[in-house]
């Protein structure tokens, strides 16, 4: 059943993934909310989880697009055969 | 291409190093385009010294030493261009002439956050030598996801993979690399 309020573990871990990025639904979030009262686990999951998004959202943290790493390997693959 | 004394795989160096060094390039040269021109630079430069690499240190402290220097010869270049560092100092009235004025024209608004801004940096680098550890499609996805914000939809279809995988591989990384920060970083 789709809908309903007692989730698993591994349900639960992933609806707090999905909540660290904005994707969980109400229903999402009250299940693994619900699942977090009972399982100390999962509440560490999730403190340990919130801290992780913080960190990560620093300014600090950079990286390159898809596009930008293709035309490096270009670019390394011409002075590879230029050489 | 390989070396002939130690194995170097360069058609993973993209893949394996860029995020790290321009995350590097960049805390250190405040610009994201001269930033991405020099990590390509380092690449060239050790393409070309590979006979130089002896093994002793990892590749990634190798290409971050040819980087220290590029970032040393970008700083020499703009102060050649510069000329010397100004200090702008207008005076409006008298008053202005007396108590620290000096002080107060050269202030560095930034110094008070000179210790959290240089933890950051090394926090931002800690995590992406645990990136680095993790697989390079989970870590590929993982990037897109959390530091580009890219939609789910549109990595999806790029991987050629479900939602759930994508969360699946998400949720690992995340896993591994909490674990990677707690050993390496909130240790020291």
């Amino acid at each position: 059943m789709k809908n309903k309020l007692f989730i698993s573990c591994q349900e639960a871990a992933h609806r707090i993934d999905k909540a660290q990025y904005g994707e969980a639904t109400f229903w999402e979030k009250l299940t693994f909310k619900i699942h977090n009262l009972y399982c100390r686990l999962c509440h560490f999951y999730a403190v340990k989880n919130k801290r992780l998004t913080g960190l990560l959202k620093s300014d600090e943290l950079h990286c390159l697009t898809k596009d930008q790493k293709t035309k490096m390997k270009e670019k390394l693959a011409d002075t590879t055969s230029n050489s | 291409m390989e070396s002939s004394k130690h194995k170097i795989d360069t058609a993973q160096w993209v893949d394996r190093y860029a995020d790290y060094l321009f995350n590097y390039a960049i805390t250190r040269v405040n610009d994201t385009y001269i930033a991405e021109e020099l990590v390509q630079e380092t690449f060239v430069a050790g393409l070309k010294s590979m006979k130089n690499f002896k093994g002793e240190a990892t590749e990634r402290t190798w290409l971050t030493s040819i980087l220290k220097r590029k970032i040393i010869d970008q700083y020499r270049k703009n102060n050649s261009k510069k000329g010397q560092a100004e200090v702008r100092m207008d005076y409006s009235n008298a008053a202005d002439q007396e108590g620290d004025w000096l002080e107060e024209q050269v202030e560095d608004n930034t110094t008070m956050n000179a210790e959290s801004h240089l933890e950051n940096k090394e926090l931002g680098l800690a995590i992406e030598i645990c990136l680095e550890k993790l697989p390079l499609k989970q870590a590929e996805i993982f990037k897109q996801k959390t530091i580009l914000e890219q939609e789910t939809e549109t990595i999806c279809k790029e991987h050629d993979i479900t939602a759930s995988n994508l969360w699946v591989i998400i949720h690992r990384a995340r896993v591994q690399l909490m674990q990677c920060l707690q050993d390496d970083w909130f240790k020291n």
